[in-house]
Order: structure tokens, then sequence, then C-alpha cells
């Protein structure tokens, strides 16, 4: 898992609750907590950080994970704007991720093991996306989703819909409002 | 805890993030560069290889303009519209274009105006169609205006989206001329074979006519409409002829090529001989499609052919009627001759005086010359047709050649030459399987030759055993003389029929030419060859081998018996014979020998004096008789039991063995050939008739004018007898050695002193002889063949007189 997705959550925990509590789920998650975006780290420790901050928060990990997508959807923008310059609304960009900017992805982090997204365009205002990753991480690609339509100031409703049940395959049905 | 130690421990995981990360870049950067070294590698290397390829393309394009260039074919490429891109050198040359003219032209310009309609068509079909590639042949038109026949290869493709053609032609004249030399030729040769009057026909594998050529139509009459598609053997030969032919097709249908006559009918009906040279014809793939027949009329050799078949089968049934002809010639002076011998050797018997002894003697031995010369004559075609065999029985060689010697030895003797038969490891028991006869007119043929020829000298024949082995005795048999000799240049036609070594020959020593030819061939039957050596003037030497499988002593009856001692004293026999002077000599022979004799003139007489019951003890058949013949009428006889196993006796003029055997199988029980001598006679009948003592004798005593002397005194006449018996001995003497000397006057003396002795007691010829000798004129040498004869009658006298 890249570095990248570690030191965002880091620093989102430490934006939305403080220094103590990223140094309680580090304990608690018994991880030693250092990590660099250019770093890639194994999977289940960003899955044991996430499930220390749900503990320390009472706050559910679904619902963690989709606000940690949007968290990192915001830092994607900052770090790489060149990524949005082509694209004119959520569905433009969100078409291209699968095709122009994981391509990107793989150039500048060779070792990143990236999910998969189909897009099919199922009327103008109507997309149907979707995942597709071992990870499992179908709430967190959510909050990303979510995050792109914030970027594009749209508002669309997101039907999810598990397609196996370990969550490897998830479904998006974007319709905008 | 409080919020310094936690800025605390954030910063020293900070810290700790940032030294990793400082790990991880110092060790992508050390790969970036490890990397960056092996891309400078590889790009060296890639240059490298660049460069190498591109060597490599330069030499393969240089080989190919090189290819291209020097190439004997026409190379030259052109763009989509047709003009004309690049010309190798050949392609100019041929052209005779420089590459100024011919680049930036369409291709047109080098294609013969006749042809330019079609090309273009053919290459937009190219074009359309987008065809890889084609060929087609057609004349080039070069700057001079000449034609130039190519065969041309069009390979279309596409580069950039344009479409380009690269042709190859080839100068393809040479074939074309060949081609149409080909078709001249073949025009010429069809013509030559209609020329010469050869009618050929073209037949498929199933012998249906494909094309019938004029002179094939002319021959038979049909028009070639009426012959195509039909099948040729239905069409053109007899039902009989047809079968000839599927056989002879088949044959063809192998791939042989045959000749054959055959007749073919016409569309008159008639027909025509034709010799067909038949030979199968193929397609490209070698199969055999069909054939052509090549006819030529020979009915006028064929016609020649019958003649000659005919002339042959003349000739042949001449040859054989030679042979009939000698057959009949032979029996027709057989006939009469058998009356001539037969009677003089009747009147031999007779009372006669010298000189008519001297005559009947003569008539004698021409007539044994004759016959000697018929059954030459007889021998030779015979053995010309091959059906000369010898007659193989058990023989004592040795007394065969005793009585060669003793046959010879006179002969040699009034020559004065010696004659001698020498033997060598042989004893007198030892017989032989051999034809005796046979052997014995050979070595008398020759023995006699050498006399013949020999003036002064000796005559020698000189038989050897040379060897025993499985059964056989191989012998040499030489004939050797000190006589005349034979030239060399004669030596081989000596043994020719009726050649002599000299024409003179015949003049100063006789003979008709024929014993050597039946010599050679009696001794090629027996096995060997006869042999001659020869120096003119010094002598000569025949001599062969052979060989005789040696055999048991065989007892035979002797059936010799001194005809002049016996008779068949009241015999009764029935004579058949048609030629009068016959019927007279046998009536006077069967007569002397106090037989029953009836004479009829054939066998339907022979039968009907059966038939009236008359008996006889034997019949003398001839065979050839008019009315019935003599094997009918013995046929009839056999088939009679009630004639019993009467012994019936062919004679037969007819000596060939076949005529016997149709004797023998027509039931009769002996042959006896014309003319027969009465010895043989009485022998034959000796054989089925025991013959009695005869009382019968030719005397030469008179004793009438002795008893008129003596008047009765028989005591007187005893001693006049013996006194004449004891001086007759000596004279017999006396005289004989006069005879040696020549001695005419003490002869004349001596026969005149004994001339009223033999008047008292001898028979009158005696006197007449003694009176004859007695003449003053004579000759000497007939005095002594008369005083020869004289002594052997007298003799005869003394013994009758002794035995009386």
């Amino acid at each position: 898992m890249n570095g990248v997705v570690f030191t965002e959550f880091i620093e989102m925990t430490e934006g939305e609750f403080g220094l103590q509590t990223v140094d309680n789920i580090i304990n608690r998650a018994g991880v030693e907590g250092i990590y660099t975006s250019i770093g890639t780290y194994p999977h289940e420790e960003i899955m044991s950080l996430v499930a220390a901050l749900s503990q320390e928060t009472e706050i559910e990990v679904s619902v963690l994970l989709e606000n940690f997508g949007g968290h990192m959807f915001k830092s994607f923008v900052r770090s790489y704007p060149s990524f949005f310059e082509d694209s004119k609304n959520s569905f433009e960009f969100l078409e291209n991720v699968e095709g122009y900017i994981h391509t990107k992805v793989i150039k500048i982090y060779p070792e990143a093991e990236l999910p998969t997204f189909e897009t099919v365009r199922l009327g103008p205002n109507k997309l149907e996306m979707r995942y597709q990753s071992d990870r499992r991480m179908g709430d967190f690609a959510l909050g990303l989703i979510q995050g792109c339509l914030d970027y594009f100031k749209e508002d669309a409703e997101i039907q999810k819909t598990l397609i196996d049940e370990k969550g490897s395959r998830v479904d998006f049905l974007i319709e905008l409002k | 805890m409080d919020e310094l130690e936690l800025i605390k421990r954030k910063l020293a995981r900070e810290i700790a993030a940032r030294k990793k990360a400082e790990e991880i870049l110092e060790e992508r950067s050390l790969k970036l560069f490890e990397l960056n070294q092996s891309l400078k590698e590889i790009n060296a290397s890639h240059q490298k290889l660049i460069y190498k390829r591109t060597i490599e393309i330069q030499e393969k394009e240089k080989n190919y303009r090189n290819f291209i260039e020097n190439s004997n074919d026409i190379i030259y490429s052109t763009d989509e519209k047709g003009l004309i891109t690049y010309a190798n050198p050949q392609g100019l040359k041929l052209s005779g274009y420089g590459s100024d003219e011919l680049i930036g032209n369409n291709y047109s310009k080098l294609v013969s105006e006749r042809y330019f309609k079609k090309i273009k068509s053919f290459y937009r079909t190219q074009f359309i169609k987008k065809i890889p590639s084609t060929y087609i042949e057609f004349p080039m038109i070069t700057k001079l205006g000449e034609e130039l026949w190519i065969a041309q290869t069009a390979d279309m493709s596409i580069v950039d989206g344009k479409s380009r053609f690269n042709f190859v032609a080839r100068d393809i004249s040479g074939r074309k001329k060949a081609e149409k030399a080909l078709l001249l030729s073949e025009d010429k040769y069809r013509s030559i074979i209609e020329n010469m009057e050869l009618g050929l026909l073209e037949i498929d594998r199933d012998g249906k006519i494909l094309k019938a050529y004029p002179k094939f139509t002319k021959l038979t009459g049909y028009e070639s409409s009426e012959l195509e598609g039909k099948l040729a053997a239905e069409t053109l030969l007899s039902p009989e002829d047809v079968a000839k032919m599927n056989q002879r097709n088949s044959e063809r249908r192998h791939g042989e090529p045959g000749v054959y006559e055959t007749r073919i009918i016409k569309k008159d009906g008639t027909d025509v001989w034709v010799l067909i040279s038949g030979a199968p014809y193929y397609d490209e793939k070698n199969r055999m499609i069909g054939s052509v027949g090549i006819h030529l009329d020979i009915s006028h050799q064929k016609r020649l052919e019958e003649e000659l078949i005919q002339a042959k089968e003349i000739a042949e049934h001449s040859l054989e009627s030679k042979d009939l002809f000698l057959a009949n010639m032979s029996h027709e002076i057989r006939t009469p001759l058998n009356g001539v011998m037969g009677l003089t050797e009747v009147l031999l018997q007779s009372n006669l005086n010298g000189e008519q002894r001297n005559y009947l003697e003569t008539v004698m031995v021409s007539s044994k010359n004759l016959l000697f010369l018929i059954n030459g004559i007889l021998d030779l075609s015979k053995l010309s047709a091959g059906n000369l065999e010898l007659n193989i029985q058990p023989v004592e060689l040795i007394s065969e050649l005793i009585h060669i010697k003793n046959a010879f030895s006179l002969a040699a003797e009034k020559k004065g030459i010696a004659f001698d038969i020498k033997w060598h490891n042989m004893l007198e028991s030892e017989w032989y399987q051999l034809d005796a006869v046979r052997l014995n007119e050979t070595l008398t043929n020759l023995i006699g030759n050498a006399i013949k020829f020999t003036d002064e000298g000796k005559v020698s024949l000189t038989v050897k055993k040379q060897l025993v082995e499985d059964g056989f005795a191989y012998f040499s048999f030489e004939v050797e003389d000190t006589g005349v000799g034979i030239p060399d240049e004669d030596v081989e036609r000596i043994f020719n029929r009726f050649e002599q070594a000299s024409n003179n020959d015949s003049l100063i020593y006789g003979g008709t030419g024929l014993g050597l030819a039946i010599s050679k061939k009696i001794v090629e039957l027996m096995g060997g060859k006869l042999n001659v050596i020869s120096s003119p003037g010094k002598g000569s030497k025949f001599f062969f081998e052979t060989k005789f499988p040696m055999t048991e002593k065989v007892e035979k009856p002797d059936n010799f018996v001194d005809a002049s001692n016996y008779a068949f004293e009241g015999v009764r026999i029935l004579v058949a014979e048609d030629v009068e002077i016959n019927q007279l000599l046998i009536k006077k022979i069967l007569g002397d020998w106090k037989c029953d004799v009836m004479i009829v003139e054939n066998g339907q007489e022979v039968l009907d004096v059966l038939l009236k019951k008359e008996v006889f003890d034997l019949i003398l058949m001839d065979v050839r008789m008019p009315v019935m013949n003599g094997l009918e009428a013995t046929r009839y006889i056999r088939e009679n039991p009630a004639y019993g196993d009467m012994p019936i006796i062919a004679l037969t003029a007819n000596a060939i063995k076949e005529e016997i055997n149709k004797c023998l199988n027509a039931g009769m029980n002996g042959y006896l050939s014309k003319p027969y001598s009465q010895e043989q006679l009485f022998s034959k009948i000796a054989e089925f008739i025991r013959p009695s003592v005869s009382v019968q004798k030719q005397s030469f005593i008179d004793l009438d004018g002795l008893k008129a002397v003596t008047n009765g005194d028989l005591e007187f006449e005893e001693r006049m007898i013996s006194l004449f018996v004891e001086d007759s001995t000596t004279r017999i003497g006396q005289l004989e050695e006069c005879i040696s000397n020549m001695d005419d006057e003490r002869i004349m003396s001596i026969v005149h002193a004994m001339k009223p002795a033999v008047s008292y007691i001898c028979v009158d010829s005696l006197l007449e002889q003694v009176k004859e000798i007695e003449q003053g004129d004579l000759s000497s040498e007939k005095r002594m063949e008369l005083t020869s004869s004289f002594l052997l009658q007298l003799r005869l006298v003394l013994d009758e007189l002794i035995n009386r």
C-alpha cells in the first residue's frame, strides 16, 4: 500500500482528532507509525489503523473510510492539479481515472497496486462505475467519488451495490441531480 | 500526555520517515544510475547492430541491383498509371531504347500494337481485382519496330497506398520459333505421310475414330464424316478380324507399338489388305489417350504372297509327285526286269553253247546293274525324304566281312591287284545289332569303287574294334587303295548325287555316281561320318567310325536250301500275277519244282477260285493288279475263317518299306520283292512248306553215244567212264594252267584230243563248246573264257559220273 495513503491518513487523523489520537491509534494498532509518501507498507497496517481509529472515536469504519476518501481526493487536487485540467465535469474525470490518471500514477509509483474502475455512461446524467480490488475498500472509493463531485460542485445520488459479499467488487450508480 | 511530548514523538516519527524517504531515494537514484548505464550499453550495442544491418541491407540491395541489372530477363517497374519508373539494362538492350526514352513513358510503348488492347485490358483486370501476380505471353515491339515474343510476369504491390507494378519478362522468341517450326514440321511430315499413300486414322482409347485422313478415306471409299465418331473395328473389320484387332488394341493400350496385317471392309463391301502400323499417343501427363494407325494398302503384295504360297504348294506337290513317280518308275521297271532276270536265270540252267551262255550272262549282269541303279535311285529318294531307316538285327559281323571278301576276291584277282580284309580285336563269335544289308552296301560300294579306280597295287578293308563301353562297341572302318586318287577340288563333290570326280570317269569306269551319296547317308544313319583322304596318283582312303550295340549270338533257322537239289512235289500253289512274262516265269520255275500251279490274273479271280472250293497250300500274290489288288484280296481271305491260315506271300515290284508293311498289315505272311532269284523264291516258300528231295537235276552226261560203242558191255562201259574221269582230271589241270598262261595252241590241242570222249559221254552242249574252243579264228580272250566255262561244266560231269 502506497505511503501516501498512510501519510494522508495520519494527517487526516491529526487534523480531525488531534495528535493524542494519532499517538493512541499507533499504539493501539501496534505499528511503528513512521511513513513516507514514497514508501510502501503492508495493506493490513492501514486497516489496523482505521480499525484503531474506529475504536478510539467510536465512529464506524465505513464512515471513516468514506471520509478518508474525501480527504484523499482533496489531497490529490492539491498535489496534482494537472490531473484535473482536462476534465470539465465529474463524469469526464471519473471516466478518465482508469485510462489516464492510473497510467500516470503508475509512472510515479511503479509499485502501486491500483484498483480498476470501469465506467459505463448510462445516460447524460447517469454513470455506472465498477470498483474492483482485493483491498475491498469500496467505502474509500465512495469517499473519493463524493470528493470528485464536490470538487466539480456537482450534486448526485450515489447508489452502492456489492457485487460479491466480500466487497472486492462494488458497483456505483451515480445519478446527477 | 502533554502536547510537547506528543509533538516530540510526531517529530521523531517524521525524522524517521524522512530518513526512510532519503534511503528510499538513494536506493532509487542508484537504481536509476544503473539503469542509465545499462541503457547506454544497450544503445551502443543497438547502434552497432544498426550499422551492421545497414551494411547488410546495402549489400543485399547491391546484390539485388546486380541481379536485376545483370539479369537476362527484362525487369521494369511502373506506377499505377502505367508510367515506367525503372528499366534494367537488359530491358533497354532488348527494347533498343535509352533509359531516358522509357522512364516516364507509358508501358504501352513496349507492346505490339496488335496486342495492345488485349494487354491493356489484361492489366486493368489485375489492377481492379488486386491480383498479386499474373503471367502472359505477347510480342514486344522494339524501338526499331521489330516484334519480340516475351513471357511477362507482373507483380502488383501497394506502397504507401499507391499501386506499383514490377514486371519480369523473358525473351521467348526462340521457343516461339521452335513451336512454329514444330507446327511446320508436323505439317510437313503429315503431308509426306499423306503423299506416301499411307492412310492415317486416329482412334481414341475406346476404339472410336477421332479423325480419318484423306488417304484413308480414299482407301476405304468412306467420307471422313461417315467414319468419325464410329467404332473403328465395327465399321471396318469383318467379325472374325475384330477379335484379332481387340487383342492388338489391348497391346497398344499398354503402350506397345505394333505392325500387323488385316483386311479392311471398304464401303462398297469389297475388302482390301492393309499393313497397319499402330502407335499409341499420350497427353502432356503421359497418359495414353489414343492411337494413330498408319494403313498401307498391301493388296498387291498379298496377292503376290498368295500366288507364292500357291506356287510353293505346287512345288511341294510336284516334289511328292516326284517321289510317287520314282516309286512308280521303280515298280514299272522291276516288273519287266523280273521277267528278264528270271527267265535269263532259267535259260542259264538249260543246255547252252558257250556263246549263248556268255550272252545270257551279260544280260544277267546288265540286268543286275539296272536293278542296282533302280535301287540306288529309290534309296536316294528315300534319303531325301528322310524315309530311309536302318533295319537293325543281330549280326555276326565277321561272317559278313568274310562274305564281302569272297565277293570281291575274284574281281580283284581279275584286275591283277591284291585285295585283303583285316580285322583287329575281333572274334568270330561276336554279334552286334546292326543293319547288315546297309553296312554291306556301304562297304561293297567303297570296295567296288576302290577296285574300279585301282589298276595296280592293292585294296584293303581294315576293321578295328577300338573300344567297348556301356554295351557298345566302337568300330573304325577304312577302305584304302593305291588307285588314281581324287583331286583336292573334287573331294567335296564326290559325295553329291550323280557326281564323279571327272565327267570322263564315267566313260572310263562306268557307274552312276549314286553310290557315295548313298553310302554317306547310310554312315550318317549309323551315327558316323564318311571321310576321305586322297592324293591324286597315289590313292584314296575312305573311313568312318560308328558304334554297334553288342548282343548275344542268335541261332537262325537255316532256310537256305539248294534249290537244285530239292523240289516242292505236289505242292498246290495259286499265283496271282497280271503280267504275262512274269506268269510265264513263275510257271516255269514252279513247274520245275514239280508244284501244282494255278495262275490267275487278279485278286478277284483269286477269290473266285477259292469260292469254288479249290484248295491250295500257298498263294503267291502280286500286289498291284487290275480289278482287285493283292492287299484287298488278302483282307477278304483273312476275313473268311474257312480259308484258315493259308500262307500268302507277296510278290511286289514296289520295294519300299511302306509297301511291305501294308502287305503284312493286310494279313500276308511274307514278301519277296521283284525281281527275285530262284534261290530267293525257293527259300521264301521253304519258310512255309517243307521241300522234298528233288530227283530232277540238270544232267551234263549223255551215255547214249558210249552205249552205242560198248553195245551193252557194262564192264567195258565202266572202264571207259573211269578212264574218262581219270583223263579229264589231268586235262582240267593242264587246261587251268593254259588259261593262266593264255596258251591258245595248247588249249586247242588238248580239247581236240578230248573231243571223241566228250562226244561219247557228255551232253551235246559240251561237245559244242569244245568245237567252239577249237576254232582258230577265236580271240584269245574269248577262248580263255569259253575254256573256263567248259572246265566248270566238265567238273560237274565228273561229279555226276562219280556219284552216279
